[in-house]
């Protein structure tokens, strides 16, 4: 589905956020990438959705250049960044916020497929009507969920979508992303700097370490890991203790 | 006796009439600490608002918080200053924020011991304290400006205040929320350390797991009311009210595929 081979960036002539990354994400595969703040996670997510443009390296999308694969593939990829308040319009009503994705298009999507979607993030059709701030973080972060989903992506990008909620409500959108991904036929890249959420969402894991993939493996090798960071990571892991 | 006693606790909107927190009790004595879990909007924050005695003026409230015989609740002014410089420090969620950006650290931590103590000495004691909590670099971070360090950084400054202040009662609140995970982890084990049998420590948090490696008791709110409190371990074991039986679940169902890898 999505690879990427030797990209690198900087933006300063000092320092390169990102070394030779090699990554491929194979079709309705879900991958982690996992690594603390400044390690270059977002800007790799940027650089996929060609919000910024990487100093060497390709990054192709089925087999073709991103740039030629967004152009045809309007609306194939999409993204759920982990801020939910600023990714969406205060002064917007929910209803207008979801319609959002088809600004482009002539198209509008009606009442019942609005109440569709919002039946998939597990919201009552009630949300409709109200603006962001009457509603919860857990809430809003579905809404943005539900938004990436109106186009019928086939990569969804996570930056940190889940790192902002409560644990309970981040065990609600695990499920959710779960059942999504197997309705849709989506591919997930998912990131974010806990391993315990990135087990429970991808088969896959690579770690992000000053700007260079220093491990992969797939999820159930957990224990098998051998880069001093990932062991670092893992012992930060607290589940509840009896 | 114990150190801190909050009885039939109750904060109201004045203008909604809406109530926020309705009948909190609990005891603290020393060398202990508390564990508060609820979901964002349980009255968390404002339960440990009250206790600091800074409550916006909006809210009214009635019940009784004392600690060490001492009421908080519509103390005034001067004596709540008193009470808190002698007995109370806090930490919170957003360091970021906390700080004020056109002032160093260390004036900053200076400003916070000079009652009590000359400018060299209440420097000394920053950076010793800087140092114990794990930021090595005391005397550059000492002249920092807040903007310069890290949210974790932040936070490891604001518990050194905290801590070295020597208060013996220290709240924090959501204190490693907007933390990545290893510096959560680092910081669970820096209040692990220094609380001792002369402090006790309310610790706020969403996260069971987080909570329940560092508190012995547990106080479960949902929608401003208490409905669970007892000792850690117990409730853990046996959750009596079903929601506290959802947030456990919701934990466990969360590091269910983590653990598998493990077992």
């Amino acid at each position: 589905m999505l690879c990427l081979e030797n990209i690198s960036k900087s933006y300063t002539q000092k320092e390169k956020v990102l070394k030779n990354i090699n990554l491929c994400l194979p079709k309705n595969a879900s991958l982690a990438l996992v690594g603390e703040s400044g390690s270059g996670k977002s800007t790799l997510a940027r650089l996929i959705l060609g919000l910024e443009k990487a100093d060497s390296g390709n990054i192709s999308i089925e087999g073709k250049k991103l740039k030629e694969w967004k152009k045809k593939n309007k609306g194939g990829m999409s993204v759920v960044f982990q801020d939910y308040t600023s990714s969406i319009n205060p002064r917007f009503l929910i209803k207008d916020i979801l319609q959002e994705a088809l600004w482009q298009e002539k198209k509008r999507l009606n009442e019942t497929e609005l109440k569709e979607l919002l039946s998939q993030v597990e919201l009552s059709a009630k949300v409709l009507k109200s603006y962001p701030h009457e509603l919860s973080g857990g809430q809003l972060q579905r809404i943005c969920i539900a938004r990436s989903l109106v186009l019928k992506p086939r990569l969804l990008i996570l930056d940190e979508a889940l790192s902002s909620l409560d644990v309970s409500t981040q065990a609600q959108v695990v499920a959710l992303l779960k059942r999504l991904q197997e309705e849709y036929k989506m591919s997930y890249l998912f990131i974010s700097h806990d391993l315990e959420s990135a087990s429970a969402v991808c088969d896959e894991i690579a770690v992000l370490y000053e700007g260079q993939i220093v491990e992969k493996f797939s999820t159930c090798k957990l224990k098998d890991t051998k880069h001093f960071y990932t062991k670092k990571l893992l012992d930060s892991i607290m589940p509840i203790r009896k | 006796m114990s150190f801190l006693s909050v009885k039939d606790l109750r904060i109201i909107n004045k203008y909604t009439k809406e109530i926020l927190v309705d009948s909190v009790n609990f005891d603290m004595k020393l060398g202990s600490v508390l564990g508060v879990i609820g979901e964002s909007g349980s009255g968390k924050s404002l339960t440990c608002k009250a206790i600091l005695g800074l409550l916006s003026p909006n809210l009214g409230y009635s019940g009784s918080i004392r600690i060490e015989g001492e009421e908080i609740l519509g103390a005034d002014e001067e004596s709540l200053r008193k009470i808190r410089l002698k007995k109370l420090s806090a930490v919170f969620q957003d360091a970021m924020n906390a700080f004020d950006p056109i002032c160093t650290i260390g004036s900053q931590m200076v400003e916070s011991f000079q009652e009590s103590m000359r400018y060299k000495e209440a420097k000394n004691l920053s950076k010793e304290w800087l140092e114990k909590v794990g930021l090595k670099e005391s005397e550059r971070v000492f002249q920092s400006y807040p903007h310069e360090l890290s949210g974790g950084m932040l936070q490891r400054v604001m518990i050194a205040l905290a801590l070295a202040r020597k208060t013996p009662l220290i709240i924090a609140d959501e204190p490693t929320s907007a933390l990545d995970v290893i510096s959560q982890k680092e910081i669970i084990k820096l209040f692990q350390t220094f609380t001792d049998s002369e402090k006790c420590l309310i610790f706020v948090s969403h996260d069971l797991g987080v909570t329940s490696h560092l508190a012995k008791n547990l106080l479960v709110m949902k929608k401003g009311k208490v409905v669970e409190q007892g000792v850690c371990k117990e409730i853990f074991d046996a959750p009596k009210h079903e929601y506290t039986n959802y947030l456990i679940t919701k934990r466990q169902e969360l590091s269910k595929r983590f653990l598998e890898c493990f077992a």
